[in-house]
């Protein structure tokens, strides 16, 4: 048997094994390490198998309990409501003012959050509550905030960025300037949407009554806490004064301190905030330990060099072969979580991108984009799932019905990046000649 | 018995959370002392992964007694509930045995830690300890996922539910 047919056999039983509810991190460990003994005996699997998790305390990965951290202080010191009055303020007077407000804080809510779970899951109890007393249909309401929510992981700081740039070994810092632009282009595309569907089902939003600019500058005032979290977090690493590392951590810190004096945030809330954070960090600790076995296994397979030459042979177009792995991912979305769709697929399909001539970065933002095209479809929607746990009564049909318009905004995105690589990669090359 | 796997899962994560306060304030205190005072911090990126070891490792236990960790559920909108529950065993067991060879083949190179003496280039710290906190992480898993299992297998004989 050749090492690419071990590397197929070893790709189906990941697959079969996570579909039949193996923990993801046990699946991959456990493969990659029967894999790799079929392919040079079990004292070298064993070697490297008993070693990997001793490798995964260098330095970059202490970025990722940081930021969790920040994301986790930030929703229970209640900065959400905040942003969510102040984009409603500069909103107001539109209709559909309040949908167009809940995309508002979620970009701003991205940019201290790195995660589209906590932000689908806590502007589903601040927004949804309030559009619907005021007289908005369902199906917009919650299909908003799922789709809103995902700019969580495309706004930077964002965990699934990190955890791209660790398995790709690419720079925390490009991703996340990358992703900047894609980042505010969904959410005007998002915002756009509200408008088209605000003017096909005018009864869907309602119009509501314009604020006076004074009250509109004072709610938008209460946005200081957000630009000192993001000037840490994101605008410390963009200007180079802060590794990433550093950045989270004052952003961590900061968070706290804020979130302490504005009177919002306990001792229960530490605590709680602690043990949030050392979970996930746990959890993806666990998960990326077994990635690791399997992405080395993926390696020693070869698998992705034949890919690479099988394409080459048949000489098929880049954009093509770019299309086919984009809706692949769209796929998988629909049945995979986003860290195990980056942890499983990076080791494989990275090298043929790259070997295609793409940017790994510029893979990076949109291999983020159409991953999070998966949290809001079905059947594996997870936001839409944070959402329905959070208000029961709405039907799953209601949500899926709503995310439907912005789905197609999604789409626009991906096409957009598709065509203008740019968009991801202006800024990282002005900031960092990338 | 399981009670004492409990006690001992919660005080591995009592002292991750404590490793994680460290984390932050040797960032904040490294940052301002340099940027601030000029000084640089001796030690700061070592002390940092040497915090990760316990950060990372020490909670898994807990996360799996919270179940916690990443699983696709979609097979149980397609198959009957008594079959999830079987496959929900089947997990575990798999769990256990990833757990207990992990542990098991993560002894030696601990061991050659210890024996070659190697230690962080700064600070001079024996890089057995991070690597105990590794293991301890690991192995104390066993237990906390034996607890699941024991669970799940409870269940199935109950004939499901809750």
């Amino acid at each position: 048997m050749t090492p690419q047919i071990i590397g197929i056999y070893g790709v189906v039983a990941l697959v079969a094994l996570t579909l039949l509810r193996v923990p993801l991190g046990a699946a991959m460990g456990l493969v990659g390490l029967f894999g790799y003994a079929a392919l040079d005996g079990w004292d070298k699997a064993f070697a490297v198998f008993g070693s990997t998790p001793y490798g995964l305390t260098n330095y970059a990965f202490s970025v990722l309990p940081l930021f969790i951290l920040m994301g986790t202080v930030a929703t229970r010191g209640g900065m959400s409501r905040e942003m969510f009055d102040a984009a409603n303020a500069l909103f107001s007077g539109r209709r559909g003012a309040l949908t167009m407000a809940t995309i508002g804080a979620c970009a701003a809510f991205s940019a201290i959050s790195g995660s589209s779970l906590a932000t689908a899951a806590t502007f589903s109890q601040i927004a949804v509550p309030e559009m619907r007393s005021r007289g908005y249909n369902d199906a917009l309401a919650t299909g908003s905030v799922a789709a809103a929510g995902t700019l969580g992981i495309l706004i930077p700081p964002s965990v699934i960025m990190v955890i791209y740039a660790l398995v790709a070994e690419e720079s925390v810092p490009a991703l996340f300037a990358a992703g900047m632009i894609p980042g505010i282009v969904l959410a005007a595309l998002f915002v756009a949407t509200v408008w088209v569907v605000a003017r096909i089902h005018p009864e869907w939003a309602p119009a509501s009554p314009s604020m006076p600019w004074r009250q509109r500058i004072r709610a938008t005032a209460k946005m200081w806490k957000l630009v000192v979290l993001f000037g840490f977090a994101v605008g410390g690493i963009y200007s180079g004064t802060f590794s990433p590392t550093e950045a989270a951590g004052l952003a961590s810190f900061a968070a706290m301190v804020i979130a302490v004096a504005s009177g919002k945030f306990g001792m229960r809330d530490f605590f709680a905030s602690i043990g949030e954070t050392l979970r996930t960090t746990a959890m993806l600790m666990f998960v990326i330990t077994g990635a690791w076995i399997f992405a080395y296994f993926v390696v020693q397979t070869r698998l992705p060099v034949a890919m690479v030459d099988y394409i080459e042979a048949a000489h098929m177009p880049a954009w093509v072969v770019i299309i086919v792995i984009v809706i692949f991912y769209v796929f998988l979305g629909c049945i995979l979580d986003s860290v195990a769709i980056v942890l499983v697929t990076v080791p494989v399909f990275l090298p043929v991108v790259t070997s295609l001539g793409y940017d790994t970065v510029w893979y990076g933002i949109l291999m983020v984009v159409v991953v999070e095209i998966g949290l809001i479809t079905p059947p594996v929607g997870l936001n839409v799932f944070v959402i329905r746990a959070q208000i029961p009564d709405v039907p799953l049909s209601t949500i899926f019905r709503g995310i439907g318009p912005f789905l197609v905004a999604d789409f626009v995105l991906v096409v957009l990046l598709l065509v203008f690589p740019e968009l991801a990669l202006w800024l990282p090359g002005v900031l960092y000649g990338k | 018995m399981t009670a004492v796997i409990l006690l001992l899962a919660a005080f591995l994560s009592r002292i991750a959370g404590v490793a994680l306060v460290g984390m932050v304030l040797v960032e904040v205190a490294d940052v301002g002392l340099r940027n601030i005072f000029g000084i640089p911090t001796v030690g700061a990126y070592e002390m940092i992964e040497l915090l990760l070891a316990a950060v990372g490792f020490l909670a898994i236990p807990e996360a799996f007694l919270r179940d916690s960790h990443i699983t696709v559920e979609l097979i149980d909108q397609v198959v009957p509930a008594r079959a999830v529950d079987w496959l929900r065993v089947f997990g575990g067991l798999l769990v256990l045995v990833y757990l207990v060879l992990l542990t098991w083949k993560m002894v030696q190179p601990a061991l050659d830690y210890a024996d070659f003496g190697e230690v962080t280039i700064e600070l001079g710290v024996p890089l057995v300890i991070p690597a105990i906190a590794i293991l301890t992480g690991i192995g104390v898993s066993i237990l906390t996922a034996a607890v699941l299992f024991a669970r799940e297998l409870a269940r199935l004989r109950r004939g499901g539910g809750a």
